[in-house]
Protein backbone atom coordinates (compact mmCIF):
# COMPACT_ATOMS: atom_id res chain seq x y z
CA UNK A 1 0.00 0.00 0.00
CA UNK A 2 1.30 3.45 -0.81
CA UNK A 3 1.14 6.49 1.44
CA UNK A 4 -1.28 8.07 -1.03
CA UNK A 5 -3.68 5.14 -0.48
CA UNK A 6 -3.71 5.59 3.27
CA UNK A 7 -4.12 9.33 2.79
CA UNK A 8 -7.17 8.63 0.66
CA UNK A 9 -8.56 6.26 3.29
CA UNK A 10 -8.16 8.95 5.93
CA UNK A 11 -9.80 11.48 3.65
CA UNK A 12 -12.69 9.12 2.88
CA UNK A 13 -12.86 8.01 6.53
CA UNK A 14 -12.81 4.37 5.39
CA UNK A 15 -10.03 2.98 7.53
CA UNK A 16 -8.85 -0.63 7.70
CA UNK A 17 -8.68 -2.42 11.03
CA UNK A 18 -5.03 -3.48 10.60
CA UNK A 19 -2.01 -1.58 9.26
CA UNK A 20 1.68 -2.23 9.15
CA UNK A 21 3.96 0.80 9.15
CA UNK A 22 7.51 0.14 8.05
CA UNK A 23 10.41 2.45 7.25
CA UNK A 24 12.62 4.94 8.97
CA UNK A 25 10.40 8.01 9.02
CA UNK A 26 9.10 7.65 12.57
CA UNK A 27 7.80 11.20 12.90
CA UNK A 28 5.61 10.87 9.81
CA UNK A 29 4.33 7.52 11.13
CA UNK A 30 3.41 9.27 14.38
CA UNK A 31 1.51 11.91 12.42
CA UNK A 32 -0.48 9.26 10.56
CA UNK A 33 -1.19 7.30 13.75
CA UNK A 34 -2.58 10.44 15.36
CA UNK A 35 -4.61 11.22 12.25
CA UNK A 36 -6.09 7.70 12.22
CA UNK A 37 -6.96 8.05 15.89
CA UNK A 38 -8.55 11.43 15.27
CA UNK A 39 -10.64 10.25 12.31
CA UNK A 40 -11.78 7.07 14.07
CA UNK A 41 -12.52 8.87 17.31
CA UNK A 42 -10.36 6.55 19.34
CA UNK A 43 -7.38 7.02 21.62
CA UNK A 44 -3.95 5.72 20.82
CA UNK A 45 -2.82 2.92 23.09
CA UNK A 46 0.82 1.87 22.75
CA UNK A 47 1.43 -1.72 23.81
CA UNK A 48 4.46 -4.03 24.04
CA UNK A 49 2.71 -7.01 22.57
CA UNK A 50 -0.68 -7.93 21.14
CA UNK A 51 -0.86 -10.65 23.79
CA UNK A 52 -1.25 -7.95 26.45
CA UNK A 53 -4.59 -6.83 25.07
CA UNK A 54 -5.74 -9.92 23.20
CA UNK A 55 -8.28 -10.84 25.84
CA UNK A 56 -9.84 -7.36 25.68
CA UNK A 57 -9.99 -7.55 21.89
CA UNK A 58 -11.48 -11.02 21.68
CA UNK A 59 -13.94 -10.56 24.56
CA UNK A 60 -14.83 -6.89 24.54
CA UNK A 61 -16.92 -5.73 27.45
CA UNK A 62 -20.21 -3.91 26.97
CA UNK A 63 -18.85 -0.57 28.10
CA UNK A 64 -15.26 -1.13 27.14
CA UNK A 65 -13.46 1.36 24.94
CA UNK A 66 -11.97 0.77 21.54
CA UNK A 67 -8.48 1.92 20.77
CA UNK A 68 -5.93 2.39 18.08
CA UNK A 69 -3.43 -0.15 19.36
CA UNK A 70 0.15 0.52 18.33
CA UNK A 71 2.78 -2.19 18.79
CA UNK A 72 6.39 -2.35 17.55
CA UNK A 73 8.11 -5.47 16.16
CA UNK A 74 5.67 -7.98 17.66
CA UNK A 75 7.19 -11.27 16.41
CA UNK A 76 4.18 -13.26 17.56
CA UNK A 77 1.95 -11.17 15.32
CA UNK A 78 4.26 -11.70 12.36
CA UNK A 79 4.80 -15.45 12.79
CA UNK A 80 1.57 -16.75 14.28
CA UNK A 81 -0.58 -17.67 11.28
CA UNK A 82 -3.61 -18.46 13.44
CA UNK A 83 -3.47 -14.96 14.92
CA UNK A 84 -3.09 -13.43 11.48
CA UNK A 85 -6.07 -15.39 10.20
CA UNK A 86 -8.20 -14.24 13.10
CA UNK A 87 -7.28 -10.63 12.42
CA UNK A 88 -8.13 -11.14 8.74
CA UNK A 89 -11.48 -12.58 9.87
CA UNK A 90 -12.26 -9.39 11.75
CA UNK A 91 -11.54 -10.28 15.37
CA UNK A 92 -10.39 -6.71 16.02
CA UNK A 93 -13.94 -5.46 15.77
CA UNK A 94 -13.95 -1.67 16.08
CA UNK A 95 -10.38 -1.53 17.29
CA UNK A 96 -7.58 -0.62 14.96
CA UNK A 97 -4.20 -2.31 15.20
CA UNK A 98 -1.05 -0.72 13.83
CA UNK A 99 2.12 -2.81 13.75
CA UNK A 100 5.33 -0.76 13.50
CA UNK A 101 8.32 -2.53 11.98
CA UNK A 102 11.88 -1.37 12.48
CA UNK A 103 13.02 -3.44 9.51
CA UNK A 104 11.16 -5.62 7.06
CA UNK A 105 12.33 -8.28 4.65
CA UNK A 106 10.38 -7.78 1.45
CA UNK A 107 11.26 -11.29 0.27
CA UNK A 108 9.29 -13.10 2.97
CA UNK A 109 6.00 -14.87 2.43
CA UNK A 110 4.52 -12.73 5.22
CA UNK A 111 5.38 -9.48 3.47
CA UNK A 112 3.96 -10.65 0.16
CA UNK A 113 0.71 -11.83 1.70
CA UNK A 114 0.24 -8.58 3.65
CA UNK A 115 1.34 -6.14 0.96
CA UNK A 116 -2.08 -4.44 0.98
CA UNK A 117 -1.66 -3.52 4.64
CA UNK A 118 1.99 -2.48 4.67
CA UNK A 119 2.87 1.20 4.25
CA UNK A 120 6.53 2.00 3.71
CA UNK A 121 7.46 5.32 5.28
CA UNK A 122 10.73 6.03 3.53
CA UNK A 123 12.69 9.18 4.04
CA UNK A 124 10.87 12.15 2.58
CA UNK A 125 12.28 13.79 -0.49
CA UNK A 126 14.24 17.05 -0.34
CA UNK A 127 11.45 19.06 -1.95
CA UNK A 128 8.79 17.90 0.52
CA UNK A 129 11.09 18.44 3.48
CA UNK A 130 11.93 21.95 2.23
CA UNK A 131 8.23 22.80 2.43
CA UNK A 132 7.86 21.32 5.91
CA UNK A 133 11.01 23.03 7.21
CA UNK A 134 10.05 26.39 5.77
CA UNK A 135 6.69 26.07 7.51
CA UNK A 136 8.50 25.81 10.83
CA UNK A 137 11.37 28.25 10.30
CA UNK A 138 12.42 30.70 7.61
CA UNK A 139 15.73 29.64 6.11
CA UNK A 140 17.49 30.61 2.91
CA UNK A 141 17.04 27.93 0.21
CA UNK A 142 20.70 26.81 0.10
CA UNK A 143 20.91 26.81 3.90
CA UNK A 144 17.72 24.77 4.03
CA UNK A 145 19.15 22.23 1.57
CA UNK A 146 22.29 21.93 3.68
CA UNK A 147 20.19 21.60 6.83
CA UNK A 148 18.20 18.72 5.29
CA UNK A 149 21.41 16.99 4.16
CA UNK A 150 23.00 17.33 7.60
CA UNK A 151 19.90 15.78 9.18
CA UNK A 152 20.04 13.00 6.55
CA UNK A 153 16.44 13.64 5.47
CA UNK A 154 15.23 12.55 8.91
CA UNK A 155 12.07 14.57 9.61
CA UNK A 156 12.15 13.83 13.37
CA UNK A 157 15.70 15.08 13.57
CA UNK A 158 14.86 18.19 11.57
CA UNK A 159 12.14 19.09 14.05
CA UNK A 160 14.53 18.63 16.98
CA UNK A 161 17.22 20.75 15.36
CA UNK A 162 14.65 23.43 14.49
CA UNK A 163 13.73 23.54 18.18
CA UNK A 164 17.42 24.15 18.98
CA UNK A 165 17.61 26.97 16.43
CA UNK A 166 14.48 28.59 17.86
CA UNK A 167 15.80 28.35 21.44
CA UNK A 168 19.10 29.86 20.33
CA UNK A 169 17.32 32.72 18.58
CA UNK A 170 15.32 33.44 21.71
CA UNK A 171 18.58 34.04 23.57
CA UNK A 172 20.44 35.82 20.75
CA UNK A 173 17.60 37.89 19.40
CA UNK A 174 19.66 39.79 16.84
CA UNK A 175 20.43 36.65 14.85
CA UNK A 176 18.50 35.51 11.80
CA UNK A 177 17.59 31.85 11.49
CA UNK A 178 20.36 31.36 8.90
CA UNK A 179 22.98 32.90 11.18
CA UNK A 180 21.77 30.89 14.15
CA UNK A 181 21.99 27.71 12.06
CA UNK A 182 25.57 28.44 10.94
CA UNK A 183 26.70 29.13 14.48
CA UNK A 184 25.10 25.98 15.84
CA UNK A 185 26.70 23.85 13.10
CA UNK A 186 30.10 25.44 13.68
CA UNK A 187 30.12 24.70 17.41
CA UNK A 188 28.69 21.19 16.94
CA UNK A 189 25.34 21.80 18.64
CA UNK A 190 23.74 20.69 15.40
CA UNK A 191 25.54 17.41 14.88
CA UNK A 192 27.06 16.88 11.46
CA UNK A 193 27.64 13.16 10.87
CA UNK A 194 30.98 12.26 9.25
CA UNK A 195 30.24 11.41 5.65
CA UNK A 196 32.18 8.94 3.63
CA UNK A 197 34.73 8.56 6.39
CA UNK A 198 35.74 5.24 4.92
CA UNK A 199 36.81 6.81 1.62
CA UNK A 200 38.66 9.59 3.42
CA UNK A 201 40.34 6.88 5.50
CA UNK A 202 41.42 4.92 2.46
CA UNK A 203 42.73 8.10 0.79
CA UNK A 204 44.69 8.96 3.91
CA UNK A 205 46.23 5.46 4.06
CA UNK A 206 47.22 5.51 0.40
CA UNK A 207 48.71 8.98 0.81
CA UNK A 208 50.52 7.90 3.98
CA UNK A 209 48.93 10.77 5.95
CA UNK A 210 49.35 9.06 9.34
CA UNK A 211 47.59 11.59 11.63
CA UNK A 212 44.60 11.76 9.32
CA UNK A 213 44.52 7.96 9.03
CA UNK A 214 43.82 7.47 12.71
CA UNK A 215 41.39 10.38 12.83
CA UNK A 216 39.40 8.93 9.93
CA UNK A 217 39.68 5.42 11.35
CA UNK A 218 37.99 6.45 14.60
CA UNK A 219 35.36 8.39 12.65
CA UNK A 220 34.67 5.29 10.57
CA UNK A 221 34.25 3.21 13.70
CA UNK A 222 31.98 5.91 15.14
CA UNK A 223 29.57 5.52 12.22
CA UNK A 224 29.69 1.75 12.57
CA UNK A 225 31.83 0.77 9.60
CA UNK A 226 32.85 -2.88 9.80
CA UNK A 227 36.53 -3.80 9.58
CA UNK A 228 35.89 -6.21 6.72
CA UNK A 229 34.28 -3.40 4.72
CA UNK A 230 37.24 -1.08 5.43
CA UNK A 231 39.66 -3.79 4.33
CA UNK A 232 37.63 -4.51 1.21
CA UNK A 233 37.46 -0.85 0.13
CA UNK A 234 41.17 -0.39 0.89
CA UNK A 235 42.01 -3.49 -1.13
CA UNK A 236 40.07 -2.33 -4.20
CA UNK A 237 41.61 1.14 -4.06
CA UNK A 238 45.13 -0.23 -3.56
CA UNK A 239 44.69 -2.50 -6.54
CA UNK A 240 43.54 0.42 -8.69
CA UNK A 241 46.54 2.52 -7.60
CA UNK A 242 48.84 -0.41 -8.39
CA UNK A 243 47.31 -0.87 -11.82
CA UNK A 244 47.67 2.82 -12.67
CA UNK A 245 51.13 3.24 -11.15
CA UNK A 246 52.46 0.10 -12.88
CA UNK A 247 50.87 0.88 -16.23
CA UNK A 248 53.46 1.50 -18.93
CA UNK A 249 50.96 2.34 -21.64
CA UNK A 250 49.76 5.89 -22.28
CA UNK A 251 46.23 4.52 -22.71
CA UNK A 252 45.70 3.65 -19.05
CA UNK A 253 41.94 3.16 -19.34
CA UNK A 254 42.14 0.47 -22.02
CA UNK A 255 45.22 -1.12 -20.56
CA UNK A 256 43.79 -1.52 -17.05
CA UNK A 257 40.07 -1.87 -17.78
CA UNK A 258 39.34 0.86 -15.22
CA UNK A 259 37.00 3.76 -15.90
CA UNK A 260 38.49 7.21 -16.49
CA UNK A 261 37.10 8.35 -13.13
CA UNK A 262 38.80 5.45 -11.34
CA UNK A 263 42.05 6.25 -13.16
CA UNK A 264 41.81 9.91 -12.14
CA UNK A 265 41.19 9.01 -8.46
CA UNK A 266 44.01 6.46 -8.50
CA UNK A 267 46.49 8.90 -10.09
CA UNK A 268 45.86 11.26 -7.19
CA UNK A 269 47.16 8.56 -4.83
CA UNK A 270 50.09 7.33 -6.91
CA UNK A 271 53.68 7.65 -5.79
CA UNK A 272 53.32 7.34 -2.03
CA UNK A 273 54.16 3.64 -2.07
CA UNK A 274 56.41 1.66 -4.39
CA UNK A 275 54.89 -1.01 -6.56
CA UNK A 276 56.36 -3.66 -4.28
CA UNK A 277 54.78 -2.01 -1.24
CA UNK A 278 51.39 -1.86 -2.96
CA UNK A 279 51.62 -5.58 -3.76
CA UNK A 280 52.56 -6.22 -0.12
CA UNK A 281 49.48 -4.29 1.05
CA UNK A 282 47.22 -6.37 -1.18
CA UNK A 283 48.80 -9.61 0.02
CA UNK A 284 48.51 -8.52 3.65
CA UNK A 285 44.84 -7.65 3.29
CA UNK A 286 44.15 -11.01 1.68
CA UNK A 287 46.02 -12.76 4.48
CA UNK A 288 44.14 -10.78 7.12
CA UNK A 289 40.77 -11.46 5.50
CA UNK A 290 41.52 -15.17 5.45
CA UNK A 291 42.79 -14.98 9.03
CA UNK A 292 39.55 -13.37 10.21
CA UNK A 293 37.46 -16.07 8.53
CA UNK A 294 39.56 -18.83 10.06
CA UNK A 295 39.56 -17.17 13.47
CA UNK A 296 43.32 -16.64 13.46
CA UNK A 297 43.07 -12.84 13.52
CA UNK A 298 40.62 -10.91 15.65
CA UNK A 299 38.28 -8.85 13.53
CA UNK A 300 38.37 -5.79 15.78
CA UNK A 301 42.18 -5.58 15.63
CA UNK A 302 42.50 -6.36 11.94
CA UNK A 303 42.67 -2.86 10.48
CA UNK A 304 45.09 -1.55 13.08
CA UNK A 305 47.20 -4.69 12.63
CA UNK A 306 47.42 -3.83 8.94
CA UNK A 307 48.14 -0.14 9.47
CA UNK A 308 51.03 -0.86 11.81
CA UNK A 309 52.71 -2.87 9.08
CA UNK A 310 52.18 -0.58 6.13
CA UNK A 311 52.38 3.03 7.38
CA UNK B 1 24.06 -43.10 -8.96
CA UNK B 2 27.45 -43.13 -10.65
CA UNK B 3 30.33 -44.36 -8.53
CA UNK B 4 30.34 -44.39 -4.72
CA UNK B 5 30.02 -48.19 -4.77
CA UNK B 6 31.82 -48.89 -1.51
CA UNK B 7 30.08 -46.08 0.33
CA UNK B 8 26.67 -47.09 -1.00
CA UNK B 9 27.19 -50.71 -0.02
CA UNK B 10 28.12 -49.64 3.48
CA UNK B 11 25.08 -47.37 3.73
CA UNK B 12 22.70 -50.00 2.29
CA UNK B 13 23.87 -52.47 4.95
CA UNK B 14 23.19 -49.88 7.63
CA UNK B 15 19.70 -49.25 6.24
CA UNK B 16 19.00 -52.98 6.06
CA UNK B 17 19.97 -53.38 9.70
CA UNK B 18 18.09 -50.24 10.64
CA UNK B 19 21.33 -48.66 11.76
CA UNK B 20 21.52 -45.64 9.51
CA UNK B 21 22.14 -42.65 11.81
CA UNK B 22 19.46 -40.04 12.49
CA UNK B 23 21.95 -37.29 11.78
CA UNK B 24 24.51 -37.73 9.01
CA UNK B 25 26.93 -35.43 7.25
CA UNK B 26 27.90 -36.08 3.63
CA UNK B 27 31.18 -34.45 2.67
CA UNK B 28 32.36 -34.00 -0.88
CA UNK B 29 33.38 -31.43 -3.48
CA UNK B 30 30.78 -29.48 -5.37
CA UNK B 31 29.49 -31.71 -8.15
CA UNK B 32 30.56 -34.94 -6.43
CA UNK B 33 26.98 -36.16 -6.01
CA UNK B 34 26.27 -35.42 -2.34
CA UNK B 35 22.65 -34.58 -2.91
CA UNK B 36 22.15 -37.44 -5.36
CA UNK B 37 23.59 -39.81 -2.76
CA UNK B 38 21.33 -38.37 -0.06
CA UNK B 39 18.26 -38.80 -2.30
CA UNK B 40 19.43 -42.35 -3.05
CA UNK B 41 19.58 -43.05 0.68
CA UNK B 42 16.08 -41.67 1.11
CA UNK B 43 14.74 -43.85 -1.69
CA UNK B 44 16.38 -46.92 -0.16
CA UNK B 45 14.91 -46.15 3.24
CA UNK B 46 11.53 -45.78 1.55
CA UNK B 47 11.06 -42.47 3.29
CA UNK B 48 9.55 -39.17 2.25
CA UNK B 49 12.27 -36.80 1.16
CA UNK B 50 12.20 -33.11 2.03
CA UNK B 51 14.97 -30.89 0.67
CA UNK B 52 15.40 -27.91 2.95
CA UNK B 53 17.08 -24.53 2.80
CA UNK B 54 19.93 -23.26 4.96
CA UNK B 55 18.19 -20.04 6.06
CA UNK B 56 17.48 -19.93 9.80
CA UNK B 57 13.70 -19.59 9.35
CA UNK B 58 13.63 -22.60 7.03
CA UNK B 59 15.72 -24.64 9.48
CA UNK B 60 13.38 -23.75 12.33
CA UNK B 61 10.38 -24.73 10.25
CA UNK B 62 12.00 -28.08 9.40
CA UNK B 63 12.73 -28.73 13.06
CA UNK B 64 9.16 -27.93 14.10
CA UNK B 65 7.70 -30.13 11.37
CA UNK B 66 10.10 -33.02 12.05
CA UNK B 67 8.61 -33.52 15.50
CA UNK B 68 5.15 -33.87 14.01
CA UNK B 69 5.81 -36.32 11.16
CA UNK B 70 4.23 -39.73 11.42
CA UNK B 71 5.87 -41.40 8.44
CA UNK B 72 9.60 -41.86 8.01
CA UNK B 73 10.97 -38.64 6.54
CA UNK B 74 14.44 -37.74 5.37
CA UNK B 75 15.36 -34.06 5.55
CA UNK B 76 18.23 -33.08 3.28
CA UNK B 77 19.94 -29.77 3.97
CA UNK B 78 22.29 -29.06 1.05
CA UNK B 79 25.37 -26.80 1.21
CA UNK B 80 25.27 -26.72 5.00
CA UNK B 81 28.72 -25.07 5.04
CA UNK B 82 27.01 -21.85 4.06
CA UNK B 83 24.67 -21.87 7.08
CA UNK B 84 24.76 -18.75 9.20
CA UNK B 85 25.72 -19.13 12.90
CA UNK B 86 22.02 -18.75 13.87
CA UNK B 87 20.98 -21.50 11.49
CA UNK B 88 23.83 -23.71 12.75
CA UNK B 89 22.74 -23.18 16.35
CA UNK B 90 19.12 -23.88 15.44
CA UNK B 91 20.04 -27.23 13.94
CA UNK B 92 21.85 -28.28 17.10
CA UNK B 93 18.49 -28.97 18.67
CA UNK B 94 17.72 -31.98 16.48
CA UNK B 95 21.23 -33.34 16.87
CA UNK B 96 20.68 -33.56 20.60
CA UNK B 97 17.08 -34.79 20.60
CA UNK B 98 16.41 -36.40 17.22
CA UNK B 99 12.68 -36.73 16.47
CA UNK B 100 11.29 -40.25 16.19
CA UNK B 101 10.50 -40.57 12.51
CA UNK B 102 12.92 -38.07 11.06
CA UNK B 103 16.38 -38.49 9.56
CA UNK B 104 18.68 -35.63 8.67
CA UNK B 105 21.45 -35.42 6.12
CA UNK B 106 23.60 -32.31 5.85
CA UNK B 107 25.78 -31.99 2.78
CA UNK B 108 28.88 -29.85 2.74
CA UNK B 109 32.16 -29.35 0.94
CA UNK B 110 34.33 -29.23 4.00
CA UNK B 111 33.58 -30.32 7.55
CA UNK B 112 35.75 -27.46 8.78
CA UNK B 113 33.03 -25.05 7.73
CA UNK B 114 30.52 -26.64 10.12
CA UNK B 115 30.31 -25.89 13.82
CA UNK B 116 32.45 -28.26 15.85
CA UNK B 117 29.36 -29.18 17.91
CA UNK B 118 27.45 -30.21 14.77
CA UNK B 119 30.40 -32.22 13.43
CA UNK B 120 30.80 -34.10 16.68
CA UNK B 121 27.14 -35.11 16.80
CA UNK B 122 26.80 -36.34 13.22
CA UNK B 123 28.11 -39.45 11.50
CA UNK B 124 30.37 -38.34 8.67
CA UNK B 125 30.42 -39.97 5.25
CA UNK B 126 33.10 -38.83 2.83
CA UNK B 127 32.29 -39.26 -0.84
CA UNK B 128 34.77 -41.33 -2.80
CA UNK B 129 36.74 -39.87 -5.67
CA UNK B 130 35.51 -40.94 -9.11
CA UNK B 131 37.70 -43.41 -10.92
CA UNK B 132 38.98 -42.80 -14.42
CA UNK B 133 36.68 -45.52 -15.76
CA UNK B 134 33.62 -44.12 -14.03
CA UNK B 135 34.25 -40.70 -15.53
CA UNK B 136 34.92 -42.26 -18.94
CA UNK B 137 31.70 -44.25 -18.83
CA UNK B 138 29.73 -41.15 -17.91
CA UNK B 139 31.20 -39.08 -20.74
CA UNK B 140 30.53 -41.87 -23.25
CA UNK B 141 26.97 -42.13 -22.00
CA UNK B 142 26.09 -38.43 -22.24
CA UNK B 143 28.46 -37.15 -24.93
CA UNK B 144 29.55 -39.98 -27.14
CA UNK B 145 30.25 -37.61 -30.07
CA UNK B 146 32.90 -35.62 -28.21
CA UNK B 147 36.39 -35.53 -29.75
CA UNK B 148 39.18 -37.61 -28.18
CA UNK B 149 41.18 -34.50 -27.34
CA UNK B 150 38.28 -32.91 -25.55
CA UNK B 151 37.48 -36.14 -23.74
CA UNK B 152 41.08 -36.44 -22.59
CA UNK B 153 41.06 -32.86 -21.39
CA UNK B 154 37.84 -33.38 -19.43
CA UNK B 155 39.15 -36.56 -17.84
CA UNK B 156 42.30 -34.74 -16.74
CA UNK B 157 40.57 -31.70 -15.34
CA UNK B 158 37.25 -32.85 -13.90
CA UNK B 159 37.34 -34.83 -10.69
CA UNK B 160 33.60 -35.45 -10.42
CA UNK B 161 30.40 -35.74 -12.44
CA UNK B 162 29.30 -32.18 -11.74
CA UNK B 163 32.52 -30.78 -13.18
CA UNK B 164 32.22 -33.04 -16.23
CA UNK B 165 28.73 -31.64 -16.81
CA UNK B 166 30.03 -28.06 -16.51
CA UNK B 167 32.85 -28.71 -18.95
CA UNK B 168 30.53 -30.41 -21.45
CA UNK B 169 28.35 -27.29 -21.46
CA UNK B 170 31.19 -25.03 -22.53
CA UNK B 171 33.22 -24.69 -25.72
CA UNK B 172 36.23 -26.72 -24.61
CA UNK B 173 38.54 -25.58 -27.43
CA UNK B 174 37.91 -21.95 -26.54
CA UNK B 175 38.49 -22.72 -22.85
CA UNK B 176 41.79 -24.47 -23.58
CA UNK B 177 42.88 -21.65 -25.88
CA UNK B 178 42.13 -19.13 -23.18
CA UNK B 179 44.16 -20.99 -20.59
CA UNK B 180 47.09 -21.40 -22.96
CA UNK B 181 46.89 -17.67 -23.69
CA UNK B 182 47.03 -16.97 -19.95
CA UNK B 183 50.00 -19.28 -19.44
CA UNK B 184 51.89 -17.73 -22.35
CA UNK B 185 51.20 -14.13 -21.40
CA UNK B 186 50.69 -13.81 -17.66
CA UNK B 187 54.30 -12.89 -17.07
CA UNK B 188 54.79 -11.13 -20.42
CA UNK B 189 52.17 -8.40 -20.09
CA UNK B 190 52.31 -5.51 -17.63
CA UNK B 191 51.05 -6.06 -14.11
CA UNK B 192 47.99 -3.89 -14.64
CA UNK B 193 47.09 -5.84 -17.78
CA UNK B 194 47.51 -9.17 -16.01
CA UNK B 195 44.66 -8.39 -13.63
CA UNK B 196 42.32 -8.39 -16.64
CA UNK B 197 42.60 -12.20 -16.71
CA UNK B 198 39.90 -12.15 -14.02
CA UNK B 199 37.42 -10.50 -16.40
CA UNK B 200 36.53 -13.90 -17.88
CA UNK B 201 36.37 -15.75 -14.58
CA UNK B 202 33.17 -16.10 -12.54
CA UNK B 203 34.38 -14.71 -9.23
CA UNK B 204 30.87 -13.69 -8.20
CA UNK B 205 29.02 -16.72 -9.63
CA UNK B 206 28.32 -15.07 -13.00
CA UNK B 207 26.87 -17.58 -15.44
CA UNK B 208 28.51 -16.36 -18.64
CA UNK B 209 32.08 -16.72 -17.36
CA UNK B 210 34.41 -19.61 -16.64
CA UNK B 211 34.07 -21.28 -13.24
CA UNK B 212 37.07 -20.30 -11.09
CA UNK B 213 37.73 -23.80 -9.78
CA UNK B 214 37.65 -25.33 -13.26
CA UNK B 215 39.89 -22.58 -14.59
CA UNK B 216 42.52 -23.24 -11.96
CA UNK B 217 42.29 -27.00 -12.34
CA UNK B 218 42.67 -26.69 -16.10
CA UNK B 219 45.57 -24.25 -15.67
CA UNK B 220 47.24 -26.70 -13.33
CA UNK B 221 46.64 -29.59 -15.70
CA UNK B 222 48.05 -27.78 -18.72
CA UNK B 223 51.08 -26.59 -16.73
CA UNK B 224 51.67 -30.17 -15.57
CA UNK B 225 51.48 -31.35 -19.19
CA UNK B 226 53.95 -28.68 -20.32
CA UNK B 227 56.24 -29.63 -17.46
CA UNK B 228 56.32 -33.27 -18.49
CA UNK B 229 56.77 -32.52 -22.18
CA UNK B 230 59.53 -29.97 -21.67
CA UNK B 231 63.18 -30.98 -21.21
CA UNK B 232 64.57 -27.66 -19.99
CA UNK B 233 65.06 -27.73 -16.22
CA UNK B 234 64.23 -24.05 -15.83
CA UNK B 235 60.94 -24.40 -17.65
CA UNK B 236 60.07 -27.54 -15.71
CA UNK B 237 60.66 -25.73 -12.46
CA UNK B 238 58.58 -22.76 -13.60
CA UNK B 239 55.58 -24.96 -14.38
CA UNK B 240 56.06 -26.99 -11.18
CA UNK B 241 55.88 -23.81 -9.11
CA UNK B 242 52.77 -22.73 -10.96
CA UNK B 243 51.12 -26.05 -10.17
CA UNK B 244 52.06 -25.70 -6.49
CA UNK B 245 50.74 -22.12 -6.30
CA UNK B 246 47.50 -23.11 -8.02
CA UNK B 247 47.09 -26.13 -5.74
CA UNK B 248 47.32 -23.89 -2.70
CA UNK B 249 44.68 -21.55 -4.12
CA UNK B 250 42.35 -24.47 -4.92
CA UNK B 251 42.56 -25.59 -1.30
CA UNK B 252 41.60 -22.13 -0.08
CA UNK B 253 38.53 -22.07 -2.33
CA UNK B 254 36.71 -24.41 0.03
CA UNK B 255 37.06 -21.98 2.97
CA UNK B 256 33.65 -20.53 3.63
CA UNK B 257 33.48 -16.79 2.96
CA UNK B 258 36.84 -16.53 1.24
CA UNK B 259 37.06 -13.53 -1.08
CA UNK B 260 37.55 -15.05 -4.54
CA UNK B 261 38.61 -11.76 -6.14
CA UNK B 262 41.43 -11.31 -3.63
CA UNK B 263 42.41 -14.95 -4.04
CA UNK B 264 42.58 -14.57 -7.81
CA UNK B 265 44.62 -11.38 -7.62
CA UNK B 266 47.05 -13.05 -5.22
CA UNK B 267 47.34 -15.99 -7.57
CA UNK B 268 48.21 -13.66 -10.46
CA UNK B 269 50.82 -11.85 -8.37
CA UNK B 270 52.36 -15.10 -7.12
CA UNK B 271 52.58 -16.64 -10.60
CA UNK B 272 54.13 -13.45 -12.00
CA UNK B 273 56.53 -13.28 -9.09
CA UNK B 274 57.73 -16.83 -9.87
CA UNK B 275 57.87 -16.42 -13.62
CA UNK B 276 59.41 -12.95 -13.95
Amino acid sequence: MKITDIKQQIKDKSLQDFYVFAGEEIEVQRIYINKIAEISGKEVCRIDSIADVWEDIVNPSMFGEQYVYVVRDDKDLMQNETLQQRIADGVLGNNILILLLTSVDKRTKWYKSNADKIVDFERLSDSILMKYVQREITLNKSVCERFIAICENDYSRLLLEIAKIRSYMQVFTDLTADEAFEQLVADGTIYTPPKDAIFDLVDAILKRDVPRVYDMLYQSYAVGEANMVILSVLYNNTKQVLQVQACESSDIVNSTGLTSWQVKCAKDKCGYYTIGELVTIMELIQKIQKGIILGEIEDKLSVEYLLVQIL
Amino acid sequence: MIGQRTLLNHIYKQILNDRFPRFAIFIGEQGSGRRTLASNVGANMKSHIVVGDIKVDAIREIITNSYKVVDKTLYIIPNADNMSPSASNAILKITEEPPNNAYFILTCESADNLLQTIRSRGVTYILEPYTYNEKCDYINEVASDISDDDEEFILEVASNIGEIRQLLKMNISEFKDYINLVIDNIAEVSGSNAFKIADKIALKDEEDKYDARLFWKAFSSICAYRMTSNYEAESCLKYAHAVAITGDVLQQLSIRGINKQMLFDKWILDIRSEWL
